[in-house]
Order: structure tokens, then sequence, then C-alpha cells
């Protein structure tokens, strides 16, 4: 008569050479290496200067001249990138001269449009004269 | 390698400070009922190594946040479990919630020492196992495997305990009608 645990543990006993690859040694470095990082965060010197200056020293000045070198080609790429976009702005400035035959067949056309619309056009109304105020009249007086 | 008895000490503060022969005595402990745990929810060897390798890696890099020591146990297996559900869910995304709360509160009964098995009732007792569904099975697992608490059940797999209650009831009446039936019907 067994237990249902030991049951169920003899059935699983063949895998255990395999769980063995699994390392006692693995584990405890894991642990120091997590146990190392919440006290560096915990740090009272943790600030921003901090973080620049562990960013300069650990991944500017190992490699300034390879730093040095991509600033060198980003510029060229910009002064190229420049350059190139004027071209197109200069070739826009530099219009040909218009054709006489066409401005003359421009301005038959807008002559054209202005005699059609002419009578369309409502004539202007006669603004019926309002006489103003009795006392602003200017008053004649005829003497016989 | 040292092993622990049951009620010996586990190392735990030892292997919080990162020494190598705590974590072989965790390892020599729980490795194989972890393993049993993993593969009789997920069914796949390769797949139940990997997730007992990841547990392992998974409480290593989280043991500092571990408050209770003595809950060792039942914490490693609360990762294993979430593993477990992830590798479920992606192997069936279609399958019904793993959490249906449509069972009743009940008296779980005797304790898992207390339940042997006899020889012609083993293969028939794993078969009933695999015949159950994921949740009961979990539940039933974790209370045969390492005796956890209703308690603790309901923490490793993260649901009610009035939930974990009515499963493992549920489960160990399916087992024992099978246990009567070849009491009554032997073979």
């Amino acid at each position: 008569m067994k237990t249902p645990r030991e049951l169920i543990l003899q059935r699983h006993q063949s895998v255990e050479p395999k769980l063995e690859a699994i390392r006692g040694e693995d584990l405890a470095a894991c642990a120091r290496a997590t146990a190392a990082q919440p006290s560096r965060q915990l740090d009272p010197s943790f600030s921003l200067t901090f973080v620049a200056m562990k960013f300069w020293q650990e991944s500017i000045r190992p490699w300034r001249r390879l730093w040095a070198g991509m600033a060198a080609i980003w510029l060229v790429l910009l002064a190229l990138n420049l350059a190139t976009r004027e071209t197109p702005k200069m070739a826009g400035h530099q219009t040909a001269p218009p054709d006489p035959e066409f401005l003359a067949a421009l301005r038959e056309q807008q002559r054209l449009m202005r005699q059609w619309l002419e009578p369309i056009a409502p004539p202007p109304a006669a603004t019926p004269k309002i006489p103003g105020p009795r006392s602003e009249r200017p008053q004649t007086i005829v003497l016989a | 390698m040292r092993v622990v008895t049951e009620h010996e000490r586990l190392p735990v503060p030892e292997a919080r400070s990162g020494q190598a022969e705590a974590w072989n005595v965790l390892l020599a402990r729980y490795r194989l009922p972890l393993y049993a745990y993993v593969f009789e929810l997920v069914h796949q060897e390769q797949t139940s190594l990997d997730i007992v390798q990841e547990t392992f890696i998974s409480a290593a890099r989280n043991i500092g946040r571990l408050q209770d020591d003595e809950k060792f146990g039942s914490w490693l297996f609360s990762i294993a479990h979430q593993k477990c559900v992830q590798q479920w869910r992606r192997q069936y995304p279609e399958a019904v919630p793993l959490d249906p709360q449509d069972e009743c509160y009940a008296d779980i009964g005797a304790g898992p020492r207390e339940l042997l098995i006899g020889k012609e009732q083993e293969a028939e007792f794993m078969r009933l196992l695999d015949q159950l569904a994921w949740p009961h099975r979990a539940v039933l697992l974790l209370h045969f495997v390492e005796d956890f608490s209703l308690d603790e059940i309901a923490r490793i797999t993260g649901t009610p305990l009035g939930t974990v209650k009515s499963r493992l009831h549920y489960a160990r009446k399916a087992l024992k009608k099978l246990l009567e039936n070849q009491y009554e019907n032997p073979a």
C-alpha cells in the first residue's frame, strides 16, 4: 500500500538524472547577483550626476574615437542632406519666360469674360434722396 | 549532498545569501515533487523540465522578496503554477477559463497520508488523476504531493478558499468512488 504522494513521485523517479542538470551553484550565483542589485539602487549617491558620470565613464570614454568618428559621419550626412534639399528649391525659382502667344490668348480670354459679364451685372440702383432733418436744411429766404 | 527531513528547517536564509550548498539542499528537497506536479498538469516531459528549471531560476532571483521562510515550499509551487497556467494558455488559447466558480462548499475529509492505494489500484488512480479537470487536478496534486493546507493551495493557485475546498471535495469524492468500486468489484 502506498500513499498518493509516494505513488506520484515514484511515477517520475526516472527523470531524476535530468533534473540534476539544475545546479545549486548556478542558482546561488543568480541569488547573489540579484541580491547585489537592490543595494546599488538604494545607494544614496545614486543621482543624475552619478548616472551621467557612470555613462560617460562606461559608455563614452572607452570608445571616444568611435563616438567621434560616428559624430563626424553624422555631420557629413547632415551636410549632404541640407545640400540636396536646396537643389529643388533653386530649380523651383528658375521659371521659364512666359510665352507671348499664351499671354495674348490669356488677355483675350479675360477681355471676353469682362464683356460677357458686363450686361449681367445689375446697374447701380439709384439711391433715393432722403431729405435731412428740417433743422439742418439750408434756409433760403427770398426777399422780394 | 545533504537531504532535509520533513521537519528539519530549510536553509532559506543561507540560500538567500547565495550559498550553493543551501540551494543544493532545496533542489534535493523540491525538484522531484515540483516536476511531478508540473508534469501531471502539462503532460510533456521537456516542457516540464523547462518549467522546473525556470521556476528555480525565478526563485533564486526573487528570494529576497520572500517574507516568510517557512512558506518557501508554497511560494516555489506558486511560481511553478503560474508558469503552468501560462503554458496551458499558450497550448489551449481557445479553452475555457481555469477558474470556474461553479462548485459548492464542502468538507474535504481525511488527509492525504490517511489515504492508501493498493498495488492493483495504482494504475487506476493515475488514470483518474489524468481524467480530472485541470483546476481539480492542480488542487488534488498540491494536496497529495506536498500536503499543503487549504490556505496555501488557495495562495498557490490564486483562487478563493471556498473554491479550493469545493474542488478538493469534488476530486476526493471521485477518487473515493473509484476506490470503493475497486473494493466492491475486484478484478
